[in-house]
């Protein structure tokens, strides 16, 4: 004779706030959910890659590193050691960010299982996130981003404010709203 | 030039899984590939000549060039790194793609160290090497097999698929590309690890070159 067992309650506190059902809380729910799990993810990392302090490591990165880049089509040797070190730095950065960012909101959140559940459905990395990830590790792309801090450093980015100076043609009357 | 250190305080907060999510975008309609070879062998002329740019003023490079172009809706991404003498420790700086690199850095938690040798693997699938050779230049032969020898004992370049461009293949004195071979020692007949081609070509005439490029997709896509 089988007894009868009560499931623990799962808690919907946090989960509600963030528009997931309470079938997302766990890994163990049924397969539909790992969608909307997949898709939190990924929408925590597109905030992560917008976030300011990117922006601000990648700019002070750049500073530091901009002046052994030549606007040539020959790259030195040396550029490929940046290269390197940036794809490293902002891979690891992103990385913690998510970790932390995801732990603190998705309590169900672990990171060996999602990852497990990437492996499982691959197709599904697919998007605007997974192309600027990919972007990461493209050297050109790189070496193009360093040019235009670059050229912006150097006050060689074309300001177009001069070329729309509108003055009247000898008129006295210069009416001004 | 310093190479770049792993920070070990770093290393226990990367999770590997950007290099995942990278892995898994890669098409099979990419392939990297690598030009190595003596100096004046002429690799930088077979790149501008893959990329349909003009070849009459290709000065010794002293540093890299990195080019993509497409051949049969393959995208290739062609890396030229320099072949002088003081240049060629600095191959080695081209062996692994960075989502390798970036794979290394990452902490091996559990479940993740399978991931990463298997990502490591992967990484390596869309990988060919292009050993250009001045078929012309018997002098150096020797030199440029001892350099070919090197190479493929590399264990980042373990079972990458290798093409021997044998260049020069317009001039009056080029030997043909298995009499190169032969000559070079480059004994490429006893290779066991990995796909092999000898293609003779000419960079400053086209010849063979896309023929070449053919063998390289094919040999990419089979891993």
């Amino acid at each position: 004779m089988s007894m009868a067992r009560s499931e623990p309650a799962p808690k919907v506190g946090l989960s509600a706030d963030f528009g997931l059902s309470e079938e997302d809380i766990s890994f163990e729910s049924p397969a539909g959910s790992d969608d909307a799990k997949f898709d939190a993810v990924v929408g925590e990392l597109e905030d992560i890659i917008m976030d300011d302090a990117f922006v601000d490591m990648q700019n002070a990165f750049l500073a530091k590193h901009h002046k052994i880049f030549l606007d040539a089509e020959e790259n030195k040797l040396e550029y490929m050691d940046v290269f390197k070190k940036y794809a490293s730095a902002k891979t690891t950065l992103i990385e913690s960010y998510l970790s932390t960012r995801l732990s603190a909101r998705l309590p169900w959140f672990s990171m060996p299982k999602f990852m497990a559940m990437i492996r499982e459905r691959p197709d599904q990395a697919d998007g605007d996130v997974f192309d600027i990830l990919h972007s990461l590790g493209d050297f050109s792309e790189f070496k193009e981003l360093v040019l235009n801090f670059k050229r912006e450093q150097e006050g060689r980015a074309i300001d177009l404010s001069g070329l729309l100076a509108v003055r009247p043609a000898g008129s006295k009357a210069v009416g001004r709203n | 030039m310093r190479s770049s250190r792993e920070d070990p305080c770093v290393c226990h907060l990367s999770s590997g899984l950007l290099s995942l999510l990278r892995k898994l975008k890669r098409s099979d309609k990419e392939i990297r590939i690598l030009l190595l070879g003596l100096d004046n062998a002429g690799k930088t002329s077979l790149l501008k000549r893959l990329a349909g740019e003009d070849i009459s003023e290709i000065k010794p490079t002293q540093g890299f060039n990195v080019k993509t172009v497409q051949q049969e809706g393959i995208k290739m991404n062609v890396w030229d790194i320099g072949g002088q003498q003081a240049i060629r420790p600095y191959w080695r700086n081209y062996f692994e793609s960075t989502d390798v690199l970036v794979q290394r850095h990452a902490c091996f938690k559990s479940g993740l160290l399978e991931e990463a040798d298997s990502g490591i693997s992967r990484a390596w699938a869309a990988l060919v090497q292009i050993y250009v050779v001045d078929s012309s230049d018997k002098r150096r032969l020797e030199e440029t097999g001892d350099e070919l020898s090197t190479l493929l004992t590399e264990q980042k370049l373990a079972a990458v698929p290798l093409i021997v461009f044998a260049n020069k293949q317009d001039l009056m004195n080029a030997l043909a590309g298995d009499e190169a071979s032969r000559l070079a020692r480059l004994n490429l007949n006893s290779i066991r690890d990995r796909t092999w081609h000898i293609q003779p070509c000419s960079a400053k005439t086209g010849d063979g070159v896309s023929e070449g490029m053919e063998w390289a997709i094919q040999a990419a896509q089979k891993k």
